[in-house]
C-alpha cells in the first residue's frame, strides 16, 4: 500500500506546472468596444507611459467634413480606463503621438480655421495645452531631439510646408515646396483630410546625413523629398507617380542608406535596404524590393528599427487581404527575412501602428470591425518571448 | 530527479516494511487472510460543469459595463466518457483503491454582445458565442472506501484525491446572432470554429472527491457501481497563454480562470488476486 501512495505522490509531485511563464501585463489582447451602432473609431498611434498607454485615434463625425479626435488610456494590462472624444473644434489628428521629457504631443488641425495645433498630453492622457502652429492642414510628423517635424499643405500658396517645431508650438526653420499648379493637384490631399479619398502615406522624417524629408506632394507627384531646409529648393527628390505610386513608408538606417516599403498602381514592395540619393532626382520605381502581392493595395505600411535581444531588426507592419495585420521581421545586419508573425482572425484587422515596449515586447494599435462591421480600435500586446523570433 | 524522488520514497517504504509481516500466523488469525488486493475495470460517463475564477475577455468596453460581457457557464450538460482500472486493497471493510484511466470531459458556456443605435433603438444587432469546450485526461484518483454492512450487496462511501494530466483539449464554438439593423428580427449564424486549445490548459490539475456506490459480490467476482463528485482545487488554464491564440483572442474568446467540477457515475468489474480457491471466498 505504501508503495502505491508513494507512486501516487511521485507523479502530484510537479502539482499544477506552468508551461509559459507570462505575466498578465506582457501579452493581451484588447478590443475597445463601444455598443452605439453609429460609432467609427480609426486609431491612429500608441506610445506606452508609466502608467500603461495612451492611443491616439480620430472618429467620424456628423457634423464635421473632417475626423474628430479620440485619445483613450489604457492600464498596463490594456483594460480601459478613460477617454476623451472631443467634439471641439480640434479635428484631423496626426498619427505620431511622440514622447517628450514625459509628456506627450501630437499635432491636430482647427476645423474653422484649419490651422495647426500641436496638443500636449500628461500621462493620463489628459489635454494639458493646445499650442497654435503657425501653419495650415497638418499632415506627418516625426520627433526630433527636442523638437518636431512637421509636414503640412499650405492651401493658399499651394505648397507642401516642412517646419521644425518646438514644443510650445512656436516654428525654428521652415521651408515651402510646389506643388504644382493647377485644379486637381491638391485634390488628393483634400480628399485625403476629408477622407472621401484615399488615405495617404505623408511622412516626415530625418535622414542619416542630417537632411530632413518628407513624403508628400512635390511638383504634381507624391514624392520622397529631402531638404536641408536653407532654402525652398528640395536637395534630392525622389518621385513618385502623380498619387498612384510612391514610397509608403520610410526609415533612416544609414549614410544614404533606407528601409522603405513602396507602392505602385495597388502593388506593395518591400525593400529593407535600398540607396536614394538625397541629392539628386530618382524615381521610386527604381528601387525595386520584392512585391508583396499579400498586402492590399491601399495598406498603411510602418517600418521601424528596434532592439530584439540585441539584434537591430528591421520590423514592417502593414494589412493583408486577408484582413490581418502582419509584422516581417528583418535582420538589419544582413537584411534577410527573420520571421512573419500575423495578428487577427475572422474579422477584419487593420494597422494602424505599433511601437516597442520597455518589457522587449511590441505594442501594436489597429482598426477592427467587431461582428463584421463596427469600426473599433484594438490592441495586440506582444510579450518579448513572442518578439524574439522577428529578430532572429 | 522524478526517478531518484521514486527511489527514494520506495525503498523507505521497503524499508519500513515489518518483517513480522512474513511470519506464520496461528491459524485462524493471521491478518493475511483478512485481506485482499481487486483488480478490476472501470467505465462510465461523467457530466461537468466550469466553475470561473475570474472572467476574461478581448472585449474592454468604453462605454458601457464590462460585467455585460462575462460568460454565463452551462453546468453539467454534455456527458463525457472514462474507462480505466482499479487496483484496491481491502481489509477490515476499508478499501484503498487508486484507479488510472482516461476521461473526455464537456463544459460550456456563452457570451453575449449587443450594439445598437441610441436614436433609434430598434435599429440593433445582437450577436452570442457558444462555446464548447473538451478535456481529455489521464486521470488518477486515490480513495478510501468504507463498505457498510455485510453479504452479497452492501454500500459503500469513499473520499479521496484525484490528479489530472492533460491529453488534449479543443473548442468549438458557434456564433449566432440576430440583426435587426435591417427593419425586422433576421437571425443569423456563421459558420464554426473547432480549434485544438491544449496550449490553453495547465498540464496537469488536482483536486478533491467523493462518493457513495453499492458493491455486489457474485462469488469470487464483484460488481460496484458509484457516483463521485471530483471537485477541481487548481485553475486549470495557462494564465500565462491565456491570450496566445490568436484565431480566439481575435473574436473575444478569452479562456477565464477556470476549475472544474463533475459528476462521474461509474461500473465496474474487479477480481481478486489471492485466494481463489475451493477453501476461500474472495474475503474471509
Amino acid at each position: 500500500m505504501k508503495q502505491l501512495i508513494s507512486l501516487f505522490l511521485i507523479i502530484a509531485l510537479p502539482g499544477c506546472n506552468e508551461k509559459i511563464d507570462l505575466q498578465p501585463q506582457e501579452e493581451f489582447v484588447k478590443i475597445y468596444d463601444d455598443d452605439r451602432f453609429n460609432e467609427q473609431y480609426d486609431p491612429l498611434d500608441i506610445v506606452e507611459t508609466s502608467k500603461g498607454f495612451i492611443i491616439l485615434s480620430s472618429y467620424r463625425r456628423d457634423d464635421s467634413n473632417f475626423r474628430g479626435l479620440n485619445i483613450i488610456e489604457v492600464n498596463e494590462l490594456g483594460d480601459y480606463e478613460s477617454g476623451s472624444k472631443f467634439q471641439n473644434d480640434f479635428v484631423s489628428p496626426v498619427k505620431s503621438l511622440m514622447e517628450k521629457g514625459g509628456k506627450y504631443y501630437f499635432f491636430c488641425m482647427d476645423q474653422f480655421s484649419l490651422g495647426v495645433r500641436l496638443i500636449e498630453l500628461d500621462d493620463a492622457g489628459e489635454v494639458l495645452n493646445a499650442f497654435t502652429v503657425n501653419a495650415t492642414f497638418p499632415l506627418a510628423a516625426a520627433s526630433d531631439g527636442n523638437n518636431f517635424i512637421l509636414q503640412s499643405y499650405d492651401h493658399l500658396s499651394k505648397k507642401t510646408v516642412l517646419s521644425i517645431v518646438d514644443p510650445t508650438g512656436g516654428i525654428v526653420n521652415s521651408a515651402q515646396f510646389d506643388i504644382g499648379s493647377g485644379e486637381g493637384v491638391e485634390e488628393p490631399i483634400i480628399d485625403h483630410f476629408n477622407q472621401t479619398g484615399r488615405v495617404l502615406p505623408f511622412i516626415a522624417g530625418k535622414a542619416s546625413n542630417g537632411l530632413y524629408f518628407f513624403n508628400g506632394f512635390y511638383n504634381f507627384t507624391l514624392s520622397l523629398v529631402f531638404s536641408d531646409l536653407a532654402d525652398d529648393t528640395p536637395n534630392g527628390v525622389c518621385q513618385g507617380q502623380q498619387s498612384e505610386g510612391g514610397i509608403s513608408s520610410v526609415t533612416a538606417t544609414g549614410n544614404d542608406l533606407f528601409a522603405i516599403s513602396r507602392f505602385n498602381f495597388g502593388d506593395n514592395y518591400i525593400n529593407p535596404n535600398v540607396s536614394i540619393s538625397t541629392s539628386s532626382i530618382t524615381s521610386s520605381l527604381d528601387l525595386g524590393g520584392n512585391p508583396f502581392p499579400e498586402l492590399t493595395s491601399d495598406s498603411r505600411v510602418e517600418v521601424k528599427e528596434i532592439q530584439i535581444n540585441g539584434n537591430p531588426t528591421l520590423i514592417y507592419a502593414a494589412t493583408t487581404n486577408s484582413s490581418q495585420i502582419v509584422l516581417m521581421g528583418y535582420n538589419k545586419n544582413n537584411f534577410s527575412l527573420n520571421a512573419i508573425d500575423y495578428l487577427g482572425f475572422a474579422n477584419p484587422y487593420s494597422l494602424a501602428g505599433f511601437t516597442s515596449t520597455r518589457d522587449g515586447g511590441l505594442a501594436v494599435v489597429g482598426m477592427t470591425r467587431v461582428a463584421g462591421r463596427f469600426p473599433r480600435i484594438c490592441f495586440f500586446k506582444l510579450s518579448s518571448n513572442r518578439v524574439t523570433s522577428l529578430g532572429n | 530527479m522524478r526517478l531518484v524522488i521514486l527511489c527514494i520514497l520506495l525503498g523507505m517504504s521497503l524499508d519500513t516494511y515489518p518483517q513480522s509481516n512474513r511470519k506464520s500466523k496461528r491459524p485462524g488469525s493471521d491478518p493475511f487472510l483478512k485481506t485482499q488486493w481487486w483488480l478490476g475495470l472501470r467505465a462510465g460517463t461523467n457530466v461537468t460543469k466550469g466553475v470561473p475564477d475570474e472572467s476574461f475577455t478581448s472585449f474592454s468596453p468604453i462605454n458601457y459595463s464590462a460585467e455585460r460581457n462575462v460568460k454565463s457557464y452551462d453546468g453539467f450538460s454534455k456527458p463525457g466518457i472514462q474507462a480505466g482500472l482499479e487496483l484496491a486493497f481491502y481489509t477490515k471493510g476499508i478499501t484503498v483503491s487508486l484507479q488510472p484511466g482516461f476521461a473526455t470531459m464537456f463544459y460550456r458556456y456563452t457570451s453575449s454582445y449587443n450594439w445598437s443605435d441610441p436614436a433609434n433603438p430598434s435599429n440593433s444587432l445582437s450577436q452570442t458565442f457558444k462555446v464548447e469546450d473538451n478535456v481529455q485526461v489521464f486521470d488518477l484518483p486515490l480513495l478510501v472506501k468504507y463498505e457498510f454492512l455485510q453479504g452479497n450487496i452492501h454500500p459503500f462511501i469513499q473520499v479521496g484525491v484525484y490528479y489530472n494530466l492533460l491529453i488534449n483539449a479543443g473548442k468549438k464554438l458557434d456564433v449566432e446572432g440576430i440583426d435587426n439593423a435591417s427593419g425586422s428580427d433576421v437571425p443569423f449564424s456563421g459558420d464554426p470554429i473547432e480549434i485544438g486549445t491544449s496550449d490553453l490548459y495547465t498540464s496537469s490539475s488536482g483536486g478533491v472527491m467523493g462518493g457513495v456506490g453499492v458493491v455486489y459480490d457474485a462469488g469470487n467476482v464483484r460488481m460496484l457501481f458509484d457516483v463521485n463528485y471530483k471537485y477541481g482545487l487548481s485553475n486549470i488554464t495557462q494564465t500565462g497563454a491565456r491570450y496566445s491564440n490568436n484565431q480566439l483572442a481575435s473574436i473575444g474568446d478569452i479562456q477565464d480562470d477556470l476549475k472544474l467540477q463533475s459528476l462521474w457515475f461509474s461500473l465496474s468489474i474487479q477480481f481478486p488476486l489471492k485466494f481463489i480457491s475451493k477453501n476461500y471466498e474472495a474475503v474471509n
